[in-house]
């Protein structure tokens, strides 16, 4: 009977390794493959120690961080993946028309004025980089009280975007 | 021959006028009621304290008759733009603007899932079918971006 238990443990641990090839090592999260990324997540509540790993990866694979960038704008909050993208842009490897660029730069503008890294990442990617190709998604997420408003109205103002009351509410904020 | 046409021609225009029966054209009335008076249901009264105007407003009867055959109270619809706008007023600018730019609110019946909006001369225009929602998202929305 202990030989079937033991057996049973073995073979459950063989079919979870196969599943997982990452790897966690002193609590940290070791991709072996981009695509581990997505079987962590898989596993994982909170997401966080599979995006750390990620990051890492990205470290030593600049490469791949747009599609980093893409793989976080699917797993996690659509504002965490900015950062890869704007690298991506730095590298000249970013793609204005891309969905998953567009969700995740309105998500970053969208975010408090705290978070003033991902909020100046997104807003130069919207304003400076992708402005005709992301135009419409962002004004349509501009509504009066919002932290999307708040970042981008002057940016929109400038680009005679915005006029009446967004303007004048706009031109209230200091 | 002629008056014969006219005759025709009136007993038409009657029927177009009014097709309701007798238990939508109450319905109607308390709907219209609770669209342009004190009413505790609707946002009339509130439009008036909190934008310091009232906005009139003109239901269109072709609503009755679908909205009721499903249970639904067509007026709340039609309402939705003055619980908006009442909640607008509580900011200076916002409230300046909708004085200056509305005066009449008239509800129209649209396709299915229609929630759109119009504004000229003093009207908004709301058109609206049974599946719309969102409309209190909807209507900030175009007030936002048209209100000038």
């Amino acid at each position: 009977m202990r030989n079937i238990n033991t057996k049973i443990v073995f073979l459950l641990l063989a079919v979870s390794c196969t599943a997982n090839a990452y790897k966690v090592v002193h609590n940290e999260v070791i991709l072996g493959e981009l695509k581990d990324y997505e079987k962590c997540q898989a596993d994982s509540y909170s997401g966080r120690p599979c995006q750390d790993a990620l990051e890492r990866w990205v470290k030593d694979h600049p490469d791949d961080v747009f599609k980093a960038g893409k793989l976080t704008r699917l797993k996690m909050n659509a504002a965490v993946a900015v950062p890869f993208f704007a690298q991506a842009f730095d590298k000249k490897k970013g793609d204005c028309k891309d969905q998953d660029v567009q969700l995740a730069v309105v998500a970053g503008l969208n975010l408090p004025e705290t978070d003033k890294e991902v909020v100046a990442q997104s807003k130069k990617i919207a304003f400076e980089l992708c402005y005709n190709e992301m135009k419409e998604a962002i004004l349509k997420e501009t509504q009066v009280g919002s932290y999307l408003f708040k970042n981008a109205c002057k940016e929109l103002i400038q680009k005679k975007a915005l006029n009446g009351l967004k303007e004048a509410k706009c031109k209230e904020l200091k | 021959m002629t008056k014969l046409k006219i005759f025709a021609a009136i007993l038409c225009a009657t029927a177009t006028a009014s097709a309701l029966n007798l238990k939508e054209t109450k319905t109607f009335n308390e709907w219209k009621e609770n669209l342009s008076k004190n009413t505790k249901e609707g946002y009339y009264a509130e439009v008036i304290k909190k934008c310091g105007f009232e906005i009139k407003t003109e239901l269109d009867e072709k609503i009755v008759t679908p909205f009721m055959a499903e249970n639904t109270s067509g007026w709340s619809f039609c309402d939705a733009p003055l619980s908006t706008i009442s909640g607008m007023c509580d900011d200076a600018t916002s409230k300046a603007m909708i004085k200056k730019n509305i005066n009449k609110l008239v509800c129209k019946l649209g396709k299915k899932e229609e929630a759109s909006f119009k504004m000229a001369g003093g009207t908004l225009t709301f058109t609206f079918g049974l599946g719309a929602s969102n409309l209190n998202e909807k209507t900030k929305e175009f007030l936002e971006n048209n209100l000038k």
